[in-house]
C-alpha cells in the first residue's frame, strides 16, 4: 500500500474509533436502563465478592442450586424503577459461569473505591465496557481488512461502531462481548499464523481462544472454529493438521478444564447440579429459535431495538458462501455457523446478549458485500441490501424526530433509486449515488445512536 | 514417529505438566483464601450495607419499591408512607427477607433500602402507623401477611379518616 493511503486509511480508522468511543460513551450510563438486566450487576458481584470474601457471590435463576437468599440490593435504585418488587436471589459459590468478565467488571469497581454490592453502580461498572466495545471495532476492522483489505476493512468497522444496536449492547457487562474480543483476537491470530507459519501464532490463537472460555462457557465457539479452521487448512499434509489442531486443541480447551478446577475448589457437587441445570435450561431450541434470529433484533428478554444490518449481514452470508472464496469461508462462515451451532444448542434466543457473538461477521459480511457492490458493474443488489438497514433506522428516527416533511422525498426518491439503478448506464453517476446511499445509512445509524436517550430508549421498539 | 509428532507432541507434554502446576496452585489458592477471608458477617455486610455514594432519602416518601414481589406467595407486605396528604410511597416487601417478622424489622428493612432512618416511626410523636386500619402499639408485634401498614407523618384523625374513606 503506497505511504499516503496507508497514512488516509490510519487517520480514517482513527475517526472511526473516535465516532465509536464517542456514541458508547454517551448515556452509557442510563441505556440500556439500570437493572433493566441484574445480571449486569451480578457479573460485577461476582468479582467484588471473589475479591474481598474469596468465595463468587452472584444472582442465579437456575434450579441446581436449589434455593437462593433473598436479598434487596438497590443498587442504582432499581427497586423504584426496573427490578420489580421481588428480592434479588443470590447464590454462594456462583458458579453459573466462570469468573473473568466479573474479575474485570468487579475488579475495576473495588479499585475505585467499591467495597459493597450497591457501590458497583452502571456508571462504575460498565466503564470497561466501553474499553471492550472500542478495542473490538478496532479488532472488527483489523479482522476484515486482513480478510478483504483496507476498504472492507474500514466499512467493517464503520457499521459496528455505529450499529445503534452494536452500541447499547456493547455497553452491557454481559460475557458474550468479552468472547467477541477474545476470538477475534485468536482468529486473527489463527490467520497471521496460515500466512507466516510462525508457531507463536498458533499459541497466542489457542491461549485467546481458551481466554473467550474463561468469559462464557459458549467461548468454546473459539476452539470449535479454530480446530475447523487447521483441520481444513490448505497445503498442509493431514499429519501437520492434526497435530496443530491438538495443540490448539489442548491449549484451548485446558482454559475450559480450568473452570473445572475453579468449581472444584468451591464445591463440586453444587458445580456439578449447576452445569446440568445450565445444560437443561429451557430453550426455544430449532426453527422457531432460528426464525426469531433472523427475523429479530434484541437486547433483552423483552426488549428490542429493531435494525436492518443483521438482516443484510445473513443475507451476505448466503452470498459468500455461493461465491466459494475459500479465505472468507475459512474465516467468516465457519465461525459464524460454529456460533450457530453453540446458539442453538446453548443459547437460544431468550437473551439478546446471546447473539452478540454474531454481529462482528454478520458486519463484516455486509462490508464485503456493500464494498463489492462499488466496484460491480450491477449495483442493484447492493444497493437493495443497503437500503434495508437505511430504511429501518430512518423509520425509527421518524418515532423520535418529525421527518414527515421529508417523507415525500423519501416516498418517491426510492421507486427513482431503484429504477436508476434497474435502467441507468452512467457507471460514475451510479457510483456516487451508491456511495450517497451507504453514506446516507451509516449517517443514519450515528443519529439514532447519538439520539438513544433514556426517554427514546423506551420509546422505541 | 512423524516429523510433526515430533515437533508437536513435546510442546503438548510440557503444556499439560504446565498446566498441571497451575491449576493445582489456584485449586489450594482459592481454597487458602475462602478459609482466609470468609465470614457470615462480612458476607452479610457486602450484601446489606447501605452505600455511602448513594444519594440519601430527605423522607420516607421520597423512594419507593415499586411493584409486587412476584415470587412471595402471599408472603408479603406493603408499607405506604403518608408524608404530606399529597406526597405518599408505596413499597412492596417480601418478607421472606425479614431475619424476624416484626413491623420493625419490615420498617427498618424498607428504610435501609430507601435510604432513611425508620426509628423515627416508632418512637411515635410525629408518625401514626397503621396495620390493616389498626393502630400499631407494638412495633415488635408480628407482621401480619399481606398487610398494609400505613404510616402518617403529622395527620390529624380527621385527615386519616380522609385517606381511608379515599382508599
Amino acid at each position: 500500500m503506497p505511504k499516503i493511503k496507508l497514512l488516509i486509511t490510519i487517520c480514517f480508522f482513527l475517526l472511526i474509533l473516535a465516532v465509536g468511543a464517542v456514541l458508547r460513551w454517551r448515556n452509557h450510563t442510563q441505556v440500556p436502563l439500570p437493572g433493566e438486566s441484574t445480571d449486569e450487576y451480578s457479573n460485577s458481584w461476582v468479582g467484588l465478592s471473589l475479591i474481598q470474601l474469596g468465595v463468587p457471590v452472584g444472582r442465579s435463576g437456575l434450579v441446581g442450586y436449589g434455593g437462593s437468599d433473598g436479598r434487596y440490593i438497590n443498587v442504582d435504585r432499581i427497586y423504584s424503577t426496573t427490578a420489580g418488587g421481588g428480592p434479588l436471589g443470590i447464590n454462594k459459590p456462583w458458579l453459573d459461569h466462570p469468573p473473568l468478565l466479573p474479575l474485570i467488571t468487579g475488579g475495576y469497581a473495588y479499585l475505585n473505591g467499591g467495597m459493597v454490592f450497591e457501590d458497583a453502580t452502571a456508571r462504575l461498572i460498565r466503564k470497561p465496557m466501553l474499553v471492550i466495545g472500542i478495542v473490538n471495532i478496532a479488532l472488527v476492522g483489523i479482522f476484515a481488512y486482513l480478510l478483504a483489505g483496507p476498504e472492507v476493512g474500514l466499512l467493517a468497522a464503520t457499521l459496528f461502531a455505529t450499529s445503534p444496536l452494536v452500541v447499547v449492547t456493547s455497553r452491557m457487562i454481559q460475557a458474550e462481548n468479552g468472547v467477541i474480543l477474545t476470538w477475534l483476537i485468536s482468529l486473527i491470530c489463527l490467520f497471521i499464523y496460515q500466512k507466516k507459519n510462525r508457531p507463536i501464532y498458533l499459541w497466542l490463537a489457542a491461549l485467546t481462544a481458551g481466554t473467550a472460555i474463561s468469559f462464557k462457557v459458549s467461548g468454546v465457539v473459539a476452539w470449535l472454529s479454530g480446530a475447523a479452521i487447521l483441520l481444513s487448512a490448505e497445503k498442509k499434509t493431514n499429519s501437520r493438521r492434526f497435530w496443530e489442531t491438538a495443540l490448539f486443541s489442548v491449549i484451548s480447551l485446558s482454559f475450559l478444564a480450568l473452570f473445572f478446577v475453579y468449581g472444584a475448589a468451591y464445591s463440586f457437587s453444587t458445580f456439578t447440579i449447576v452445569w446440568q441445570s445450565n445444560s437443561t435450561r429451557p430453550y426455544d431450541i430449532g426453527f422457531g429459535s432460528l426464525f426469531n434470529l433472523l427475523t429479530t433484533t434484541k437486547i433483552t428478554v423483552s426488549k428490542y431495538l429493531t435494525e436492518g444490518w443483521l438482516l443484510v449481514g445473513w443475507i451476505a452470508s448466503l452470498s459468500i458462501i455461493g461465491a466459494k472464496n475459500k479465505k472468507l469461508f475459512s474465516f467468516l462462515i465457519v465461525p459464524l455457523f460454529s456460533y450457530l451451532i453453540i446458539f442453538l444448542l446453548m443459547g437460544g434466543s431468550a437473551y439478546g446478549w446471546y447473539r452478540l457473538p454474531f454481529m462482528p461477521f454478520l458486519f463484516v459480511a455486509s462490508a464485503v458485500i456493500l464494498a463489492e457492490g462499488f466496484k460491480a458493474k450491477e449495483k442493484l443488489v447492493p444497493v437493495l441490501l443497503a437500503l434495508i438497514p437505511l430504511g429501518v433506522t430512518v423509520h425509527k428516527l421518524g418515532e423520535i424526530y418529525n421527518l414527515m416533511p421529508f417523507s415525500q422525498y423519501w416516498r418517491y426518491g426510492l421507486p427513482l433509486v431503484i429504477a436508476w439503478f434497474l435502467f441507468g448506464r452512467n457507471e460514475k453517476l451510479s457510483r456516487g449515488l451508491y456511495f450517497l446511499i451507504i453514506s446516507s445509512a451509516i449517517g443514519a445509524n450515528i443519529a439514532l445512536a447519538y439520539s438513544l436517550t433514556p426517554e427514546v430508549y423506551l420509546k422505541i421498539n | 514417529m512423524s516429523k510433526e509428532a515430533r515437533q508437536f507432541l513435546p510442546q503438548i507434554l510440557w503444556y499439560i505438566a504446565i498446566w498441571s502446576v497451575i491449576a493445582s496452585a489456584l485449586f489450594f489458592l482459592l481454597r487458602y483464601r475462602r478459609s482466609v477471608l470468609f465470614s457470615q458477617e462480612k458476607y452479610g455486610a457486602l450484601l446489606t450495607t447501605v452505600s455511602e455514594k448513594r444519594q440519601k432519602a430527605v423522607d420516607p416518601c421520597q423512594f419507593f419499591i415499586w411493584g409486587d414481589p412476584p415470587n412471595a406467595e402471599g408472603n408479603f407486605a406493603k408499607a405506604i408512607f403518608y408524608c404530606t396528604p399529597d406526597k405518599k410511597a408505596v413499597n412492596s416487601l417480601d418478607l421472606s427477607v425479614l431475619s424476624t417478622m416484626s413491623y420493625k424489622a419490615m420498617l427498618n428493612e424498607v428504610g435501609r433500602i430507601n435510604g432513611f432512618s425508620a426509628e423515627p416511626v416508632f418512637n411515635g410523636g410525629d408518625w401514626q402507623c397503621f396495620s390493616d386500619r389498626e393502630k400499631i402499639t407494638d412495633f415488635d408485634a408480628k407482621i401480619k401477611l399481606k398487610s398494609r401498614v400505613e404510616c402518617f407523618y403529622h395527620f390529624n384523625q380527621a385527615e386519616i379518616k380522609k385517606v381511608y374513606a379515599e382508599n
